[in-house]
């Protein structure tokens, strides 16, 4: 194979600096409707302008998109129907953007309009969106763990609440986008700025019937995903669709808006929660109806779906368990994984009930917490194995820091507590395969090549790895170099979702480096005449353990293996031993490993005006063992900042059933005038499952802020807070919607 | 965003002929190249006139400053002759990097804002004209276009009873700044370049601001309240902004009850809210910064 002409402006580019001779760029047709039939799509206007090369409509797609084989319902350009406001309808190609815009602008399209679901309340009777589910419902689960209704007739008080939770969306600063170039020996090769570069590899194949072995899926820098790059989307797949078509590299990168109505954001949640509370105050029973606004699409929503309700028990003992989860389809835009997927709304409704309930019970909201953790060895009532915890010690640190916070008339400080998943012990596409798998290649000169399939999205996740690799080998991190993010240079790692990559990744990192490391011993062991477990391996050196003055230099060692060897390299893979639940959706929830997160807040609420400040966010996360300190950190400050959004700020929603906002000036994103002091506590409790002992730091201490400010704000003004985002509008009670109440019945 | 035509005016009379020509003025670009670029503002030719010197100076003037229109807002928060209070209040504006390319002009002659229409060109197209866009509706349910101007520094300048100097082909002329600013939502007066903005150097405890922004930096304001205090008079002069179409003065008394106040608010905002809260919300809270201004200002 040639080297290509690749013409990279930046060392480290993103998919928009990239640049292939000949390339021409892509225009997305967006449907005006939110639910329509499509009568007509003339493309004949767009071939005619100048610049046009190429169009496409949903007719060139045969099959249907979608990450989970058992929902996939979702066209690449729409086909039948349109089922929101920005589906794509069509592809235009021209010599330059600007052509391809002014081709795309001229694309007839003759929609008959249906009635538009418009609200999750709403949803389930109303118009169909898809035959195959009349009732709008993805799926109705129902599932429970342990005799509910004997411990609820059992309980000493039973609260209730009904609680809301805002969609959002994930903001990456970096939009979506792909570069795909059908290549002279009938390959596809597709840059892509996605976080699952394994997953876009083989649905890319499916959608265009291509042999998985003709496609290669890299990825450039990547400016932040947060979930919301996770899915297979239509501009990677018209993008290659349409090089395959013209023998042309095509580049396609959204705008702002179009990242917008793309979404797959936090779904909106209405949630009604029964607590059930004995006399001495242990949580006898939990039973949730879920109800979850899903969009147009199912995507990953299954998944969701099951989350919602399956970790509703951690990290506190819970007696029994059930939840209903329904998420139902609505003419928006589709919503997906975000940053904690699943778990920030119900961890939203449980925190605030037993906020709630330790007020009314007069028990410190605290102590009431660690009385409840699970603890190690244990597993939560639906069968989530706690290998490791350090909550207890996360909810001290948070208590210690606010113990002598005074609070003024107005002001008051608020907890929470959580847990999160270290990855999916099961994939989305189901196998017994490894989910992650590394290479290493000793070099004579002293350095290690590592080589993983992780998408580093901006969170340092190689940097991570280079750690775990070198410690293992006992060299500085220095001498360790990462490559990354090339499907066919690159060993299979499934993603960066779910916050799998530290633990996944990190573990076949720490196998492949092992053996590498063993291999090099056995090396400088025949030489030295000596057995390889009687030495070590020191920076640049290896030496006898029990003779410091007898060894030999590393490049030595690495020299007498390759005369051995050949090359001098290892593999490692990492495939979860953790068994399902023996029930429908019992892989949906086990994990390897779970984090642990507690957080305090102190606001001060205006009482007259409804406006709030929060001062002071303490988060304490157990991440198993910090292999990156500052990172893990960086990691804190970023959960606390985007909880913070999503509790005041940012929300997403329909207007004229268009997604709205779709632009930055107008989504909340918190800005620097906006932040509280942020204390980022690091808990070490390793765990025996993590590489090292590591745990997940990036999605978990997410958690636990969004209730923690609102147990504040509830507790500053003597209201029970249940929805989210807290305008101040919404915290005067003006608006349509006010808020539902909060019952105590004794039992 | 194509911006097909930009003429760099050499002097305020060419500058004049150009918007005789139906150019649009174009100084610090903040309002204007948004809407450029959502398509609100299409195929128009643009007059720069933000490098006039005459345009650009500030002085202090007896008991006056004197502000070219083309003055950042950024340069006057910096400027010692400025009074701490206008140095202040500049500060709240925007973001600083805004702040260094928007001008007091443009800050007083910002275009209406509206959730409907400050939107990309999809958005817009999908959700159907308004009165704005050649539509015969308003999408926030009004029988007419209500969208709000935004402007912190139009409402606390008119609090402070600020002049302004109008150039047009007949002369220059002085007039207050609430001829700028109609009390409904009807057109303003226009025409000319507004070319110096004339602002009492009031003392810095006779200036009292109340507002209501969702964000610390880069939110449009969504409600202002200002309040001036005269020396020697017992005349309060309060002004409402960003929740009108128009800043506009509300009459107060010197001493009003909570429900004086109340029903002064209630009659200066209109039912329809074209920005991010409900009516009743932002009476409410327009009611409650009202008493906050007061009590600041009153002895």
């Amino acid at each position: 194979m040639s080297t290509p002409d690749l013409r990279w402006p930046w060392v480290d580019p993103y998919v928009a600096d990239l640049a292939v001779p000949g390339m021409v760029y892509a225009a997305l047709v967006r449907s005006s409707l939110p639910h329509a039939v499509i009568r007509a799509i003339d493309l004949a206007p767009a071939l005619a302008t100048p610049g046009v090369i190429a169009a496409l409509d949903g007719e060139a797609f045969a099959v249907r998109g979608g990450v989970i084989h058992s929902s996939r319902d979702e066209p690449v350009l729409a086909r039948g129907k349109v089922r929101y406001v920005g589906e794509p309808l069509a592809v235009v190609v021209g010599v330059s953007p600007e052509a391809a815009a002014a081709g795309a602008n001229t694309v007839k399209i003759a929609l008959d309009s249906l009635p538009p679901v418009l609200t999750m309340t709403s949803a389930e009777g109303a118009t169909p969106l898809h035959e195959n589910h009349p009732d709008n419902v993805l799926r109705d689960i129902v599932l429970e763990f342990g005799p509910v209704e004997e411990s609820f007739s059992r309980a000493h008080t039973v609260f209730t609440g009904t609680y809301g939770y805002g969609a959002s969306t994930h903001a990456a600063l970096e939009p979506h986008g792909a570069l795909a170039w059908w290549r002279p020996e009938r390959r596809l090769w597709l840059w892509s700025s996605t976080q699952c570069p394994h997953l876009v590899h083989h649905e890319l194949a499916r959608l265009l019937a291509l042999d998985p072995a003709a496609v290669r899926v890299m990825t450039p820098r990547v400016g932040g995903g947060f979930g919301g790059k996770s899915e297979v989307y239509a501009h990677e797949a018209v993008a290659a669709k349409l090089s395959m078509m013209l023998h042309r590299p095509v580049r396609i990168v959204l705008s702002r808006e179009e990242v917008f109505y793309t979404h797959r954001g936090r779904h909106e949640a209405l949630i009604t929660l029964r607590m059930a509370v004995d006399s001495r105050h242990a949580i006898l029973g939990l039973d949730a109806d879920i109800l979850l606004n899903g969009g147009a699409y199912a995507g990953m929503g299954l998944v969701t779906s099951y989350y919602a309700g399956q970790f509703m028990a951690v990290p506190y003992r819970v007696e029994s368990l059930r939840f209903r989860s329904r998420r139902v389809f609505t003419n928006g835009p589709p919503a997906g994984p975000k940053r904690g997927h699943g778990s920030v709304q119900i961890r939203f409704a449980v925190e605030r009930l037993m906020d709630h309930a330790a007020l009314h019970l007069d028990l410190d909201p605290v102590a009431w917490r660690m009385a409840l953790a699970l603890e190690q060895g244990e597993a939560t009532v639906n069968g989530l194995k706690i290998g490791s915890t350090g909550f207890v010690r996360c909810l001290q640190e948070v208590a210690r820091h606010t113990e002598d916070i005074p609070c003024r008339a107005g002001e008051a400080v608020g907890f929470a507590g959580s847990a999160y998943i270290c990855g999916a012990a099961f994939p989305i596409m189901p196998n017994r395969l490894p989910h992650s798998q590394a290479l290493i290649r000793a070099d004579r000169c002293g350095l290690f090549s590592l080589t993983v399939g992780v998408a580093d999205i901006g969170q340092g996740a190689l940097e991570t790895l280079r750690v775990l690799a070198a410690e293992t080998l006992g060299q500085p991190p220095s001498s360790v170099i990462v490559s990354a993010g090339d499907t066919d240079a690159c060993p299979v790692d499934l993603g960066s979702y779910s916050s799998r990559v530290t633990l996944m990744a990190g573990n076949a990192v720490i196998a492949a480096a092992g053996s590498l490391r063993r291999t090099v011993l056995e090396a400088a062991a025949r030489r030295l005449g000596t057995r390889a477990e009687d030495l070590d391996l020191l920076p640049g050196r290896v030496v006898v353990r029990d003779e410091p003055g007898r060894g030999m230099s590393l490049t030595r060692a690495i020299a007498r293996a390759e005369e051995r060897l050949g090359v001098v390299m290892a593999g490692g893979g990492y495939t979860p031993r953790v068994e399902a639940g023996s029930y429908p959706g019992g892989a949906l929830g086990p994990s390897p490993a779970f984090s642990f997160s507690a957080a305090a807040a102190r606001v001060s609420v205006d009482r007259e005006l409804g406006t709030l400040v929060v001062h002071d966010i303490w988060l304490a996360h157990d991440c198993g063992r910090a292999v990156d300190l500052g990172r893990v950190r960086g990691q804190l400050h970023g959960c606390a900042i985007m909880a913070l959004g999503e509790a005041l700020t940012e929300k997403s929603g329909l207007t004229r059933g268009i997604m709205d906002p779709v632009g930055f000036t107008e989504y909340g994103i918190p800005t620097a005038a906006d932040l509280p002091r942020i204390h980022a506590v690091i808990v070490e409790e390793p765990d025996p499952a993590g590489p090292h002992g590591a745990k997940e730091a990036g999605e978990g201490p997410l958690l636990p802020v969004v209730p923690a400010i609102a147990n504040a704000v509830a507790r500053a003004i003597g209201a029970h807070i249940c929805r989210i985002p807290l305008t101040p509008d919404l915290l005067l009670g003006h608006g349509a919607a006010g808020y539902p109440t909060v019952e105590e019945a004794g039992g | 965003m194509t911006i097909h035509t930009v003429h760099i005016a050499r002097s305020l009379p060419d500058a004049l002929a150009r918007l005789d020509e139906g150019f649009v003025p174009l100084a610090g670009g903040t309002d204007l190249l948004p809407r450029v670029k959502h398509g609100v503002l299409a195929d128009a030719a643009f007059v720069a006139i933000g490098r006039l010197v005459e345009l650009r100076e500030i002085h202090r003037d007896g008991d006056s400053l004197r502000v070219g229109s083309a003055v950042t807002l950024g340069r006057l928060s910096r400027s010692s002759v400025c009074p701490q209070w206008l140095r202040r209040e500049c500060m709240e504006v925007a973001t600083p990097r805004v702040r260094e390319l928007a001008t007091l002009g443009g800050a007083l002659l910002q275009e209406g804002r509206c959730r409907f229409l400050n939107r990309p060109l999809h958005w817009r197209r999908s959700s159907g004209p308004c009165f704005r866009t050649g539509g015969t509706r308003c999408h926030a349910g009004g029988e007419r276009c209500w969208a709000q101007q935004r402007s912190l520094l139009g409402t606390v300048l008119l609090a402070a009873g600020a002049s302004i100097n109008l150039i047009t082909p007949a002369g220059a002329e002085t007039i207050a700044l609430r001829a700028l600013y109609p009390d409904d939502a009807g057109p303003c007066r226009r025409g000319g370049i507004l070319s110096e903005i004339l602002i009492p150097c009031l003392d810095d405890d006779a200036v009292a601001v109340e507002t209501l922004r969702r964000r610390g930096s880069i939110d449009f304001h969504d409600l202002v309240v200002a309040g001036t205090r005269h020396e020697g008079t017992r005349d309060l002069s309060i002004a409402i902004g960003a929740a009108l179409p128009y800043p506009r003065r509300v009459p107060l008394p010197w001493e009003c009850s909570d429900d004086v106040v109340a029903q002064s608010a209630e009659a200066a905002i209109p039912a329809v809210q074209t920005g991010r809260f409900e009516a009743s919300y932002v009476r409410h809270a327009t009611a409650v910064l009202m008493r906050r201004v007061t009590a600041r200002l009153l002895p």
